[in-house]
């Protein structure tokens, strides 16, 4: 991953009416990186990709691809981008690769060579000349990946790309994404309400409500695994009195576990087994001693201050 | 832009619908002529007859007990002076050959109006049911393209409907009743009310010009609908009722003076040939002018309204 920027977007604001849908959103999304759109239904994820995509207006605010301002100079900054926005809709009565031949030709450069590349590369070699009609969801979404593809863009963008699709579906769908990016430099920006989906899929994200930007992290940083971070560290000992006056000579806080009656330590990973030796070495008993990793979850609602129902 | 031409009308063509109305059209003028030909006897009398019928048609004019409504009373007026024409010049009613067919088959293109009409109904309003709108809007062509391509392709149909009519009808026609009679003579009343002639071959050829011109007008209504209320349902049911009530509905505004300005009393060019206008004192010019606002209007609405739709849901 570079720090080249492929696109950015800038006080990107959107008005319907009286309320406000999008406000003041801005990011850049890197070259190579798979960045995410986080947010619960509603939060204005696909607003803000109808905006990048020009189908709809902006109400203030900009959007470069590459550079380029999608308002001023719409067919150039398209020209890099390739888009499934929700479900991808093809014409039912024509062939997938009728479909894909009638995308071909509104953008210039894109042959039947590229046609049967990106076919292949989607897999859908052996179906490509039956009707829309007959396929099936999963078929369709390699089918829209297919078009988005189709002209070789240096930015995809994916509304909810996963809507529908079985879990075998889905591992696929982010294995093609995830090697989209690392091999071919391609910047990927995906929207989801699923935090699980978006664990597995991303590199950075923005964590969106209400049409504000709550906050840009990396996944790793909110998981809080970065590899130098000091982790909480949980140890299951026999004499928790006796565990917690070590702790407090190693300067280090601790605090008990709420059910478990561990100990929970927020320490340097490195220092973990010297703090173990120092325990056996007074003659606490020492049955496990784990890392507790946040979950994303965790994270996501600390961030957005919200307490959601399932 | 002829690549997006192309891809319009490949998605037109490869509708069954579109394959299944144009074989309506020509089964419709085939079923014409068969019609026409179990009717087509010779009449050794036919010159007491025609005299017989203009009497009666006098009678009807002259008795002021008899309620007409003034175009009715204007064609039954026309009917006799070509009855009397027919007479004198020594022809029998009833002629065909294939360019008398070809004229009356005029009608079959009203018929194929509201076939196009389904189309041009359709071409946005289908996109935005479909979903497809969004890939199609998500490419790097912008949209004032994209729409002129559409109504480009909406035109095309049009043109070749009235070609299908005009073939179709000359050949069947020729099949049943002979391809002579190109250059003989068409009788008709002008728009003075005065008994004219011209060439079957001329006739025709104005014929389905000003047709298209009107075909034209009402299938632009329906691509202004299409694109502005994004029902295909809406567009074809409205551009239908417009075709039929818009004449009828000049007809009820007569006693008005802005009712020239009504496109329904202008879309019908050939009532400056024959038959004569709906308000007294309308010119070709004038009509051709406001056939060309309403042309501009229409189309400048579609493209504002697609050019700067939100494109959700």
């Amino acid at each position: 991953m570079s720090n080249e920027v492929a696109l950015e977007i800038k006080n990107l604001t959107k008005v319907i009416g009286r309320k406000t849908i999008v406000d003041d959103l801005s990011f850049a999304v890197r070259k190579g990186e798979v960045f995410g759109l986080l947010g619960p239904n509603g939060a204005g994820k696909t607003t803000t990709i109808r905006m990048i995509v020009g189908l709809i207006g902006i109400t203030k605010g900009s959007v470069l691809v590459h550079g380029v301002d999608v308002t001023k100079d719409f067919e150039a900054a398209m020209s890099h981008v390739g888009a499934i926005v929700e479900n991808p809709e093809m014409y039912k009565y024509l062939s997938g690769y009728r479909n894909l031949l009638h995308f071909a030709r509104m953008t210039p450069g894109v042959n039947r060579t590229r046609i049967d590349e990106v076919v292949q590369l989607v897999g859908l070699k052996s179906r490509i000349h039956d009707r829309v009609r007959k396929y099936s969801l999963g078929m369709r979404q390699r089918l829209g990946l297919a078009l988005a593809l189709l002209r070789n863009p240096s930015i995809l963008i994916l509304d909810e790309p996963t809507n529908g699709l079985d879990p075998a579906g889905i591992r696929e769908f982010r294995d093609h994404l995830r090697s989209l990016a690392s091999e071919r430099g391609m910047s990927v920006i995906v929207s989801s309400h699923l935090l699980a989906e978006m664990e597995l899929m991303c590199d950075r994200v923005a964590i969106i409500q209400d049409g504000k930007l709550v906050d840009i992290r990396s996944i790793n940083e909110m998981k809080g695994d970065a590899p130098t971070a000091a982790q909480t560290t949980r140890f299951k000992v026999d004499n928790h009195e006796l565990a917690m006056s070590i702790f407090a000579k190693a300067d280090l806080a601790c605090q008990p576990a709420s059910e478990s009656g561990e100990l929970d330590v927020v320490l340097d990973p490195l220092a973990v087994a010297d703090l173990v030796a120092a325990l056996v070495h007074a003659g606490v008993k020492v049955s496990g001693v784990r890392t507790v990793t946040r979950t994303l979850e965790e994270s996501f609602l600390e961030m957005t201050g919200e307490v959601r129902h399932a | 832009m002829l690549k997006l031409i192309q891809n319009e009308s490949i998605k037109i063509a490869l509708r069954l619908r579109t394959w299944i109305m144009a074989a309506l059209i020509v089964v419709i003028v085939l079923v014409a002529a068969i019609v026409i030909n179990a009717h087509l006897k010779p009449n050794a009398n036919w010159k007491q007859t025609l005299l017989n019928q203009n009497a009666q048609a006098e009678a009807t004019l002259s008795n002021p007990r008899v309620y007409m409504p003034p175009i009715d009373r204007l064609r039954l007026k026309a009917q006799v002076a070509i009855n009397t024409y027919d007479i004198a010049h020594n022809l029998p009613p009833g002629h065909q050959d294939a360019w008398v067919f070809t004229t009356g088959a005029l009608s079959v293109g009203q018929i194929g109006i509201v076939f196009v009409t389904v189309v041009a109904g359709d071409i946005v309003a289908g996109e935005f049911a479909s979903g497809t709108i969004k890939a199609l809007l998500t490419q790097p062509v912008n949209r004032t393209r994209i729409i002129l391509s559409k109504y480009v392709s909406v035109m095309l149909v049009t043109l070749m409907m009235f070609a299908l009519v005009l073939v179709s009808s000359i050949v069947i026609g020729g099949i049943f009743f002979g391809f002579n009679g190109i250059g003989e003579p068409l009788v008709f009343v002008n728009a003075k009310q005065v008994v004219t002639q011209m060439t079957t071959g001329s006739f025709i050829t104005l014929g389905y010009a000003f047709a298209l011109i009107s075909g034209v007008m009402i299938v632009t209504i329906a691509f202004m609908i299409s694109a502005v209320f994004r029902s295909s349902a809406l567009a074809i049911a409205l551009s239908i009722i417009t075709l039929f009530v818009g004449v009828s509905l000049v007809q009820l505004l007569s006693s008005f003076t802005w009712d020239k300005y009504i496109l329904f009393a202008n879309t019908d060019l050939m009532q400056y040939i024959t038959g004569g206008p709906p308000v007294t004192g309308m010119t070709m010019g004038f009509s051709i002018v406001v056939l060309a606002v309403y042309f501009i209007v229409l189309n400048a609405v579609s493209w504002r309204v697609f050019v700067q739709r939100d494109v959700s849901s």
